[in-house]
């Protein structure tokens, strides 16, 4: 075990690290010059621009490119923002908390609820309930998710007034307000946002869990378990939800990334001030720093995450071991 | 000697929507007195399992009993109890092994839980005490060091260990009767003897009747007291074992000794009976048997044989041969 981890450990250090290098070099190939984004008509001197070009770095050779890249990322430096003007570290830091918050109570739900709703549906396949739900996820699944938050935006923001349309938090909630306001502010600024995630994607863990538990809940071991007498609770929970969690591991470390790197859209329609919305915005104005250090925290992140279900495969399946 | 399990007209169907209903298993009638071993013969398809999961109501959906059906244990009709009801004789009262070992033990549940739940699902007994009875059980069934292996995933265990596992979790409850369901067939040859001399010393010291479901006339020998012989849904003849291998009288049990290849003699050709069983829903008319019967006469095509006891205990269903010696 410790050696498969050791190992395991090493594969993703080094795919990390291939993956990374790619984003900068790509980065450097791709055509479009930075300075042109920024300057765009405005009259600008010669000299001014060689100087820009001076700071920024953007005529090095591709070599040195690397190499700086590589030099500073050692020391945790991944450059200055060409647009914001302040270390990419600095900004990606102020943006994780808010895509961590998002992405993260968006897994929560999916993997509670959804599961939950997952294992039910295949339990009571024939009932009007089940197949309300099924239709649904489906419909919100098939929706654009922007389409989604806008509709939610219309309803509940303009029409009812029941919670904001946009943005992180109240810029006039006074700064000394008490933990509850405080509170209670973050809660109705997710409120659209989460729901808008959650209704979008909530299908894929739904039918996920209910294939699985289709398949255990015909199995041999749930007929010899019920021979022996045991509790129709104990036989939902035990011997059928427990042994179809394995394709539910997979389908957390596929969504793992989604924690990091947001949902582009959904940030862009509730003005979240998240990675994803970062992405866009970099992207758009090329900044290339922005661009290579955020992709960077992306590849690492699905590297953590596949690192992540691939031990918690060894935790939910005991026969991985003997493999 | 009363029975204590007593199956009466049992009749199971299927009905698929828009199609006529199909009868795998139809008016079967049987009963296992205590302490004794019952042995259900039958090829492959002829109902012989489904008997068996009727008893304890585990038919699998889209199964249904028939009207008359009766399965009388200890008083008690099981066939009219739901599935709250019945719960109780599952396990604790009736308990049931089944052909896969591999596949019947859950694979992410240690298989000392597994025993432990089936002590716990009828008595509240404290967890210590449970798993010290799961490894007593363990023992019981002879799995060498059953204080490790009580930890054990299924996985780690082979074919026969598992077999005797699900042992285990059959005795946990106490059960007054084991319905055994092809316990063997998925095993090695060699082990497949061990566990069938485990199951017979065990429903010797625990003086537990045992309907042992197989397709092998062989395992039945020196072990059953008594065989019943099941063909497409019914049963075709019924004796004590000794009778029956002395003087078997349906031409499908004399077929099916036919097909047993002989230790002590030279093996020419081994004989088969001609044909295979149809699938249920195709059955023929008067004896399902006639077909394939190198004796029909014109009466088995027409008229169903009625199950006939010549002496007490032997009872066969068949125009042509019933009371008549071999």
């Amino acid at each position: 075990m410790t050696h498969w981890l050791v190992r395991r450990t090493l594969d993703a250090a080094l795919s990390t690290l291939g993956g990374v290098l790619l984003l900068v070099v790509l980065v450097q190939v791709l055509p479009g010059d930075p300075l042109a984004a920024v300057i765009r008509d405005f009259p600008t001197d010669p000299a001014t621009l060689t100087a820009l070009r001076e700071r920024w770095g953007t005529d090095l050779p591709l070599g040195t490119v690397v190499a700086r890249f590589v030099g500073g990322a050692l020391r945790g430096d991944l450059g200055t923002s060409l647009a914001a003007g302040r270390p990419v570290t600095t900004v990606l830091a102020e943006r994780l908390g808010p895509t961590l918050l998002l992405g993260g109570l968006t897994l929560l739900v999916h993997f509670t609820i959804g599961l939950a709703l997952g294992l039910w549906t295949a339990l009571h396949p024939r009932t009007l309930r089940a197949r309300v739900i099924g239709g649904l996820t489906l419909v919100g699944y098939a929706l654009p998710s922007f389409v989604i938050g806008l509709i939610l935006v219309w309803l509940f923001a303009l029409t009812w007034g029941w919670f904001p349309p946009a943005g992180y938090s109240d810029p006039l909630l006074a700064s000394d307000a008490g933990l509850g306001a405080v509170l209670l502010d973050r809660v109705r600024h997710l409120a659209l946002p989460l729901t808008t995630m959650v209704l979008a994607t909530i299908a894929v863990p739904i039918r996920h869990q209910r294939a699985a538990v289709d398949e255990t809940r015909e199995a041999p071991w749930v007929v010899a378990a019920r021979a022996r007498g045991v509790s129709p609770a104990r036989l939902a929970v035990h011997h059928i939800w427990r042994p179809a969690l394995t394709p539910i591991v997979t389908l957390l470390g596929l969504w793992l990334p989604m924690l990091v790197g947001g949902a582009v859209f959904v940030e862009a329609v509730f003005a979240w001030p998240g990675i994803g919305t970062l992405i866009a915005e970099a992207t758009a104005q090329r900044d290339v720093p922005m661009v290579v250090g955020a992709g960077a925290l992306l590849i690492l992140t699905v590297q953590v995450g596949s690192l992540l279900a691939d031990l918690l495969y060894r935790v939910v399946d005991p026969a991985q071991d003997a493999a | 000697m009363t029975d204590l399990l007593e199956v009466r007209d049992l009749r199971i169907s299927f009905a698929p929507p828009g199609a006529a209903p199909i009868v795998p298993v139809d008016d079967v009638s049987f009963g296992v007195a205590a302490g004794e071993m019952v042995a259900l013969v039958g090829e492959s398809g002829c109902g012989k399992s489904l008997t068996g999961l009727a008893i304890l109501r585990l038919l699998p959906r889209g199964a249904q009993l028939g009207p008359k059906s009766a399965i009388r244990f200890a008083g008690v009709d099981l066939a009219t109890l739901s599935e709250t009801t019945v719960r109780p004789y599952r396990g604790a009262r009736i308990a049931m092994v089944f052909q896969d070992p591999m596949s019947s033990l859950n694979p992410v549940m240690r298989v000392g839980a597994q025993i432990v739940e089936a002590i716990q699902a009828h008595a509240s007994v404290p967890f210590s005490t449970a798993r010290a009875r799961a490894i007593a059980l363990l023992a019981e069934v002879g799995i060498a060091d059953p204080a490790d292996r009580v930890d054990a995933w299924p996985h780690q265990l082979s074919g026969g260990m598992r077999q005797r596992v699900m042992l285990a979790i059959a005795l946990a409850g106490e059960p007054d009767v084991l319905i055994a369901d092809e316990p063997t067939t998925a095993l090695d040859v060699t082990v497949q003897a061990q566990i069938l001399e485990l199951l017979d010393t065990l429903r010797r010291t625990r003086q537990m009747a045992v309907l042992l479901i197989t397709h092998d006339l062989g395992i039945v020998a020196g072990r059953a007291d008594r065989v019943l012989v099941m063909y497409a849904g019914r049963i075709v003849e019924s004796a004590p074992a000794s009778t029956l291998f002395a003087a078997p009288q349906h031409p499908y049990t004399r077929g099916l000794f036919g097909s047993i290849p002989r230790l002590d003699g030279p093996v020419e050709r081994l004989a088969s009976i001609a044909g295979v069983v149809p699938p249920p829903g195709q059955w023929p008319s008067g004896c399902r048997f006639h077909p394939r019967c190198p004796l029909a006469v014109a009466a088995c095509v027409a008229t169903r044989p009625p199950l006939v006891a010549d002496t007490a205990a032997h009872a066969t269903a068949c125009w042509v041969t019933a009371g008549s010696p071999t």
